[in-house]
């Protein structure tokens, strides 16, 4: 044997060394491709949560820039670019893929994701994967949802919660850290509309933090509006004299 | 069992390798076409010795054969081969944390190069063949590489591209950067 060809050759035989089959080539490249389009799917939900939670932040009720700051849903952004950069390597990694520039990967990538989510969002598919994980997922909503940082500052004018009783003036609410309030009300609250107060509902208040209990309500609105089905026109409250606002029965024809 | 003198001489590469995927036994005849190239590529791209190199390219050879089936026909398959070679040297080097010092270029080679950089130097100058490996060895080694695959072996941008797996024109910046970085280099050394 006197060349490298021959050597090999002969290394080839006596080692039985076999070419790998296609479909391994194949189940690879597929895998690539899969987590590529994975990728640009959870970056289109990414956008559509967080466009969701942007349109449920009450950015007028941020009247210090440290609020709106604090509202930034900063997780789902990191889960954003990372969905990105992970498209952009699977994609770097299928067959073809090395012919196409950064800028040009990543402008496609962008363009589908923000694209794809934003109509998500308007099909309301943005607020439905978020109250999905807010249920299913344990400390999904303190974690993501910044929301809850801003809302919990009642030295400035602003308190989120949970009510947990209902009087004639006011009612209980426990905010999102666990401490207990006391809320007053009256008719000169600004209620939001559809907005009902009653025991288990999650609110958000606009006011003054009386005391170190007590925070008197200017304006009560619901934590997570829903779009896509809100309540029925009748549930408008009226008080009954006995539990506060209840639930009207809806109007008979 | 095919032998040297079985293979067939007027059949292009790629043609062959259809051959190969119904009867292996004709890898013999693409290991003969590309035995001599892929050693000098090999060899330039690292500081290897001969029997280093030797056995880098067998490495090299073995890749090439259980990967056969993944060879996609839109690509030549002389940019497939190198691109084996490229990564597999490139994994030699993490591996053993060496890095390329040399260019261990032949006289011939050093026509191209004072085309290229508009050097003034008689290619028989022994003195001057150093002093050009000297500055080719002080090149990042991306920059070694892209230089002898352009200038050397006169691949294309797109072959260049296949090889590198990187975009054509990343692969015109990267010439550019390394024939800059040459030029510096060898003003700052002899100038």
């Amino acid at each position: 044997m006197n060349n490298i060809s021959e050597i090999v050759q002969a290394k080839i035989e006596a080692e039985h060394i076999a070419p790998e089959p296609k479909w391994h080539f194949m189940a690879r490249r597929s895998v690539f491709w899969l987590l590529t389009i994975g990728s640009i799917v959870l970056g289109i939900v990414s956008t559509a949560v967080i466009l969701n939670i942007i349109e449920n932040s009450d950015w007028d009720a941020y009247n210090r820039f440290e609020l709106v700051f604090m509202a930034v849903p900063y997780l789902w952004l990191v889960m954003f670019a990372a969905f990105v950069v992970a498209a952009y390597y699977n994609f770097r990694h299928s067959k073809r893929g090395y012919h196409y520039p950064l800028f040009l990967i990543v402008g496609v990538t962008l363009f589908c994701s923000i694209v794809g989510g934003f109509f998500f969002y308007r099909a309301g598919w943005g607020e439905d994967i978020h109250e999905i994980l807010i249920v299913r997922v344990p400390r999904y909503e303190r974690a993501f949802d910044t929301r809850m940082m801003a809302w919990q500052n009642p030295h400035m004018g602003l308190l989120a919660g949970r009510i947990i009783e209902v009087h004639p003036a006011d009612f209980r609410l426990q905010d999102f850290a666990g401490h207990d309030w006391q809320v007053l009300y009256g008719p000169q609250t600004v209620l939001a509309p559809q907005m009902v107060i009653m025991a288990g509902e999650r609110v958000k208040l606009i006011g003054i933090n009386k005391d170190d209990d007590i925070f008197e309500a200017r304006e009560i609105r619901q934590w997570q509006p829903r779009k896509k089905n809100p309540r029925p026109a009748y549930y408008i409250p009226q008080d009954n004299g006995r539990h506060g606002l209840e639930m009207a029965p809806p109007e008979r024809p | 069992m095919i032998t040297n003198k079985d293979c067939p001489l007027d059949i292009t590469d790629e043609a062959l390798i259809e051959q190969i995927k119904t009867n292996p036994d004709y890898f013999l005849c693409i290991m003969n076409r590309y035995e001599a190239k892929l050693k000098r590529y090999i060899t330039r791209l690292g500081s290897f010795s001969p029997e280093e190199a030797d056995d880098v390219l067998q490495e090299v050879f073995i890749k090439i054969y259980k990967n056969i089936n993944d060879f996609d026909p839109q690509l030549k398959f002389n940019s497939w081969a190198y691109r084996i070679a490229h990564n597999h040297v490139v994994s030699v080097f993490r591996h053993n944390s060496a890095r390329p010092v040399s260019w261990g270029a032949e006289p011939e080679d050093f026509a191209n190069i004072k085309d290229e950089f508009d050097l003034a130097i008689s290619i028989d100058d022994g003195l001057l063949r150093q002093q050009i490996e000297r500055v080719i060895g002080e090149l990042k080694p991306q920059y070694r590489e892209v230089l002898y695959l352009k200038f050397l072996e006169e691949k294309s941008y797109e072959e260049l591209s296949d090889i590198l797996k990187k975009p054509m024109g990343t692969v015109a910046t990267l010439i550019h950067k390394a024939k800059k970085e040459f030029k510096n280099k060898w003003s700052q050394a002899y100038e």
